[in-house]
């Protein structure tokens, strides 16, 4: 059990998809400039790691090596479509502001690389337990992101739903690069700049006080 | 595996997975299409009577190869008319509906109704900043971009298709109008 909350757990901080493996990139620059589209991103992603790793673990005995890959594209690929085609009837709108990005998660090597490097090789269990907190490790980065840009570019929080907080006052002048792709250059830059101090910080103090979360530490930078 | 010797095992397991996939695929389709082609149906019949923003009742006309709506008031006076057409944008095509009032030529609306511009970038097409500036447009303005059209900065290439789909549609309305009718 401690196992797999284990591997759960790494993908929200320690082993954070966006902010520590970087990976998955071309979604977290496109589609982070309101919180509304990175959310939705974040969990259409979801659906498709844990359906993808579900699939891949269970068929991990039946699928020779030389074919995995275009096997796991095939498996991912089914699933995007799911998303794709379920998203166009049921979230019409924010599937329209998505648009391309929602088919292009097929690409997103994140999946790919769950698929790969974890859910082939464990057990249904821990590879659900794995691409469930990997979801939530990107899920939550995109949402953050998201917010960041567009409080900053629109003034607002969770814009083109039914929950559009107006976050700053009229006298806010949003900034329009913000929500262009230079915006999420440097939110990203500024966020992974910050998630190490932070790190260095615990590292530090570990150090000072010799804790028993060394260990995790120096696993950590060993990544 | 030997070289140039494909092992047929591979063969099968790799064509197993893709039919259930399609198998799968054909499924989901056939549950959400009706869905999206009503959305797309009623965005379409919602759009025409937001680019024709006084209209109580609308009739469809085929005429030839082009195909619009008419729009009448409570009174059964004709408002104006809308119809469709598509400029090319940065992504893709953009399908825009133009309401126009052919007696004043004027433009009297515009919604977008589909396109796959940039997300946050060119998508701002879509908002109601951008789309006000055409509406009360002369058929006889230049509708040049940066002197007549406010571009969206950054989003030239879709600013520029949605003027284009707009000049289309006064194009089409012009030629079934033509000649006053």
């Amino acid at each position: 059990m401690l196992k797999l909350f284990k591997d759960f757990a790494k993908g929200l901080w320690k082993e954070n998809p966006v902010f520590v493996m970087l990976l998955g990139m071309c979604p977290v620059l496109a589609v982070t400039n309101t919180a509304t589209t990175g959310l939705f991103m974040g969990v259409a992603t979801s659906f498709v790691l844990i359906g993808a790793g579900i699939v891949n673990s269970l068929l991990k005995n039946l699928i020779p090596a030389e074919v995995r890959i275009p096997s796991f594209i095939v498996i991912i690929a089914t699933f995007v479509t799911i998303v794709d085609y379920t998203s166009r009837a049921f979230f019409p709108d924010i599937a329209a502001s998505l648009a391309l990005f929602i088919p292009l998660i097929i690409v997103n090597c994140l999946i790919l690389g769950r698929s790969e490097s974890f859910a082939s090789k464990m057990p249904v269990s821990r590879a659900i337990a794995d691409a469930v907190g990997m979801g939530v490790g990107f899920t939550w980065a995109l949402t953050f992101l998201g917010a960041i840009r567009e409080i900053l570019g629109f003034g607002t929080l969770f814009r083109g739903t039914e929950f559009t907080l107006q976050v700053m006052g009229e006298w806010f002048e949003p900034l329009s690069i913000m929500t262009l792709p230079p915006g999420a250059f440097l939110t990203l830059g500024v966020v992974i700049g910050v998630f190490r101090a932070v790190e260095n910080k615990s590292l530090s103090l570990t150090r000072l006080f010799g804790n028993s979360s060394l260990n995790t530490a120096k696993e950590e930078k060993s990544i | 595996m030997a070289k140039g010797k494909i092992e047929p095992r591979l063969v099968i397991v790799l064509t197993i997975i893709v039919m259930c996939s399609a198998v799968l695929l054909s499924f989901v389709h056939q549950w959400t299409e009706p869905i999206i082609a009503e959305h797309a149906a009623s965005a379409d019949a919602e759009a025409v009577l937001a680019v024709l923003p006084e209209a109580e009742e609308t009739e469809f006309v085929s005429a030839g190869d082009l195909i619009y709506y008419k729009g009448f008031d409570g009174a059964g006076n004709l408002i104006g008319i809308a119809l469709q057409d598509e400029g090319r944008g940065y992504e893709g095509g953009i399908r825009v509906m133009v309401g126009l009032d052919m007696e004043d030529e004027k433009v009297l609306g515009i919604d977008i109704l589909e396109h796959s511009e940039t997300p946050g970038l060119g998508s701002r097409i879509t908002e109601e900043d951008f789309l006000d500036q055409f509406v009360g447009k002369s058929f006889s303005d230049s509708f040049e971009l940066q002197n007549d059209i406010d571009v969206i900065s950054g989003a030239t290439a879709s600013s520029r298709g949605v003027t284009e789909a707009i000049k289309g549609a006064i194009d089409k309305a012009l030629e079934v109008y033509g000649g006053g009718e």
